[in-house]
């Protein structure tokens, strides 16, 4: 019975929304604006929850004696840490966005250089491990597009220009397209598993 | 009621019986079998007649012997039932057989059950037992348990015999063995002679077997074959010694330097001699929707990307909000990333760091959108129910009862925008806006234009958008390549060319190390190879 209930719910809820897009009506309008608020809260909240349990489970781990302690007790400084800057002196003050210029940022832009080089070396050895014809095609298009995405020192290939520019707009953009037909196929048809009551990710049989 | 019990099977019988009911052994002795007969009447003679005659001509047998046969066959002739001697003395049991019996005086009339023949009862080894018959249990004890290593023969006692078929002639006897023959004793040389003693009244210990497995040579070696493994199983392997600088290494680390190097080295001297990209089409359509916009327009800017890609983004945005400044733009901001607010007071902090933009009256920063795709159309939808309060916690909205921050006056909905900026690095968060906002921005009333500033890996997923029709993305400014061609169209020195030609450096430089590493590593090993191939060909 209750998962009738929660059914119920999902699909009524589902199928208001969806007919917002279509309807115009001042009921059916409102209604959608409500629900949509709703699940903003909602998932505000469960955002919270999110934050509280992170830090049970790592001040749990922190208080035993467990191997990775040490990373649990830097998160918990970091976090509570934070939590006071921006709570006292505010998100957009100076303390706050000091932590966050020189702590954050450095930290992940450090991840994308690594990523540069550990993408580099990937296609140095490419041609080793794989030595086909997709290998070379693949090889040949990373070349062409970052040789054309800088300057070059104001050198003029001829005909390389206009290659990139062929590659970024015609196989690139026809790869994208797929993709994301494929994604919106995947979109409706789980969308309307829910709706129909065939997917219930809130629980239920 | 008395009993007598059968010398051969052991089991009771009436007392007045002349046969076993059950091994069909005679009890008692003929009438025939005078006292000059020395023969006993040992039950089981009768059985033996037929084993005896085969015998008659034999010079070996004994005269008592003879005689014995002799009144035999007189028995023969005569029915059983007229005999009137049943129930005399067994007067005609000889001396030898007394002796076995350990009871001599017994008779027929008082025959004793347990008289010589009880099964349960053994040889009274404290009585006088002749040399002979002595040597004859204990060959007939060494051959009994050879016969029972032989379960599948019939001893021949009676306890073998089959009575319950009611069959009332003599037994047959088995077939003759060599062990059959009595080789001592008065029946010396008779074949089929049974044993004075009752079989089951010997009593033995039981056949002990020995608990040891038989184990062969090549099963011990296996079996320490098996014992060494799982020895060895439980003992910790020492882990194989990797080398501290490996070849993978050095390639990484030189990567590494390189690259460093071709970054650090035109900061450093300080170059901007590379030239900016001469026309892009997005960076253009975007340059022309801002030039269009009204004086004091309010703009919606979107910070959904992720702090690690601030710098390409940062760079690639500035020309562009140069510009938009510069046109009176009042900003609103807003993300769907937790980072997103920090991320945009960050940098509009930093368009003009000698002149501060002032929060509230030039700029309102909304926050953070939580709920992702749901809360962005709940915020298209209904921005003022959605996001109430900026980030600093004042009211966002002009209301009818109080004045709202001058950067958000006379917007109700998101149309009242007239435009909205996204700065994003991520293909499904690009997707999300667009899917969100798209429905609203190409309704042909709407005046509001969409324009991305993405980092240069989205490009390919944006772009479709960019080139469908009608436009959910009206302009595109992609990567620092785009923002370093709007800088050249605007004439913008916003957009730092020290950065641009470390740029331009390190996209050669990793081409390049692309480029001939990966021949080097295909190219030499192919030639290497080809060469051993001739070789052996010569050889």
């Amino acid at each position: 019975m209750r998962n009738l209930v929660y059914t119920a719910i999902a699909i009524g809820v589902g199928i208001v929304v969806l007919l917002g897009y279509f309807l115009q009506f001042d009921l059916l309008v409102n209604l959608r604006i409500v629900l949509l608020e709703w699940a903003t809260i909602l998932v505000a909240t469960a955002l919270l929850i999110g934050v509280v349990n992170l830090f049970i489970v790592h001040w749990r781990k922190s208080t035993t004696d467990q191997p990775n302690r040490v990373n649990s007790i830097a998160l918990l400084a970091g976090l509570t840490i934070t939590l006071g800057v921006a709570g006292w002196f505010g998100p957009t003050d100076p303390y706050s966005l000091w932590i966050f210029n020189y702590i954050l940022i450095p930290i992940e832009a450090s991840l994308m250089g690594i990523l540069s080089v550990v993408l580099i070396y990937a296609g140095v050895r490419l041609l080793r491990r794989k030595p086909n014809l997709l290998s070379i095609v693949f090889i040949t298009t990373a070349v062409v597009i970052l040789l054309m995405t800088g300057p070059l020192f104001g050198i003029d290939i001829p005909g390389l220009a206009e290659l990139r520019i062929w590659i970024g707009k015609v196989p690139a953009v026809a790869g994208a397209r797929g993709i994301l037909l494929g994604v919106s196929l995947g979109i409706i048809a789980a969308g309307l598993r829910i709706l129909i009551g065939a997917d219930r990710p809130y629980g239920g049989n | 009621m008395e009993k007598i019990y059968c010398p051969s099977c052991g089991k009771p019988n009436p007392i007045d019986n002349k046969f076993c009911d059950f091994c069909l052994t005679q009890f008692h002795p003929q009438e025939g079998d005078s006292a000059d007969s020395e023969a006993p009447s040992v039950p089981g003679i009768g059985d033996n007649q037929n084993g005896l005659g085969g015998h008659e001509s034999d010079s070996n047998v004994p005269d008592w012997l003879s005689e014995l046969q002799q009144s035999n066959e007189m028995e023969d002739e005569k029915p059983l039932d007229s005999d009137p001697e049943l129930g005399q003395p067994a007067n005609a049991i000889s001396d030898w057989m007394t002796g076995v019996s350990g009871d001599g005086e017994a008779t027929v009339g008082e025959v004793s059950p347990a008289a010589p023949f009880l099964p349960d009862q053994g040889i009274d080894e404290s009585q006088d037992i002749p040399h002979w018959l002595n040597d004859a249990l204990i060959e007939e004890e060494a051959q009994d348990s050879v016969e029972d290593e032989r379960p599948g023969e019939v001893p021949l006692g009676g306890e073998g015999r089959d009575v319950s078929q009611g069959d009332s002639s003599p037994p047959k006897i088995s077939e003759e063995t060599p062990g059959d023959r009595e080789n001592a004793g008065p029946l010396a040389g008779l074949r089929g002679v049974l044993s004075a003693e009752a079989g089951a009244a010997r009593v033995r210990k039981p056949r002990t077997y020995s608990a040891k497995l038989k184990v062969s040579t090549s099963q011990r070696a296996h079996i320490d074959l098996l014992n060494s493994l799982l020895e060895d199983e439980g003992q910790p392997q020492p882990l194989p010694q990797r080398r501290s600088i490996s070849q993978q290494h050095v390639l990484r680390l030189g990567i590494a330097l390189v690259l460093l190097l071709a970054i650090l080295w035109p900061i450093v001297i300080a170059s901007q001699e590379m030239p900016f990209p001469d026309y892009d089409e997005g960076s253009a359509e975007v340059n022309r929707l801002i030039s269009q916009l009204p004086e004091n327009a309010r703009v919606l800017v979107g910070f959904d990307f992720e702090p690690g890609l601030a710098a390409e983004l940062d760079t690639a945005a500035a020309p562009v909000f140069d510009h938009l400044l510069s046109e009176g733009a009042l900003l609103t901001l807003i993300s769907t990333s937790p980072s997103g607010p920090l991320l945009a007071e960050r940098f509009i902090r930093s368009i003009k760091p000698d002149q501060e933009l002032i929060s509230g009256l030039e700029y309102v920063n909304l926050g953070y959108i939580p709920g992702g795709a749901v809360g962005l159309l709940s915020f298209i939808e209904n921005p003022q129910g959605t996001i109430p309060f900026t980030i600093d916690g004042l009211s966002a909205w002009e209301t009818e009862g109080r004045n709202g921050l001058p950067a958000t006056t006379g917007i109700s909905q998101i149309t009242d925008y007239s435009m909205v900026i996204l700065l994003v690095d991520d293909p499904d968060t690009a997707r999300t806006w667009i899917e969100q906002l798209g429905p609203t921005i190409t309704n042909p009333q709407v005046l509001t234009s969409f324009v991305l500033i993405t980092s240069a890996q989205l490009e390919p997923v944006v772009r479709p958008y960019y080139e469908s029709s009608p436009q959910p993305v009206n302009g595109l400014v992609v990567g620092l390549r785009g923002g370093a061609a709007y800088a050249r169209i605007i004439g913008s020195d916003e957009f730092p060319g020290k950065f641009w030609d470390a740029f331009g450096m390190g996209t050669f430089v990793a081409a390049l190390l692309i480029l001939v590493g990966g021949l080097g590593y295909y190219v030499i090993p192919e030639l290497s190879r080809t060469a051993r191939g001739q070789e052996k060909v010569k050889r």
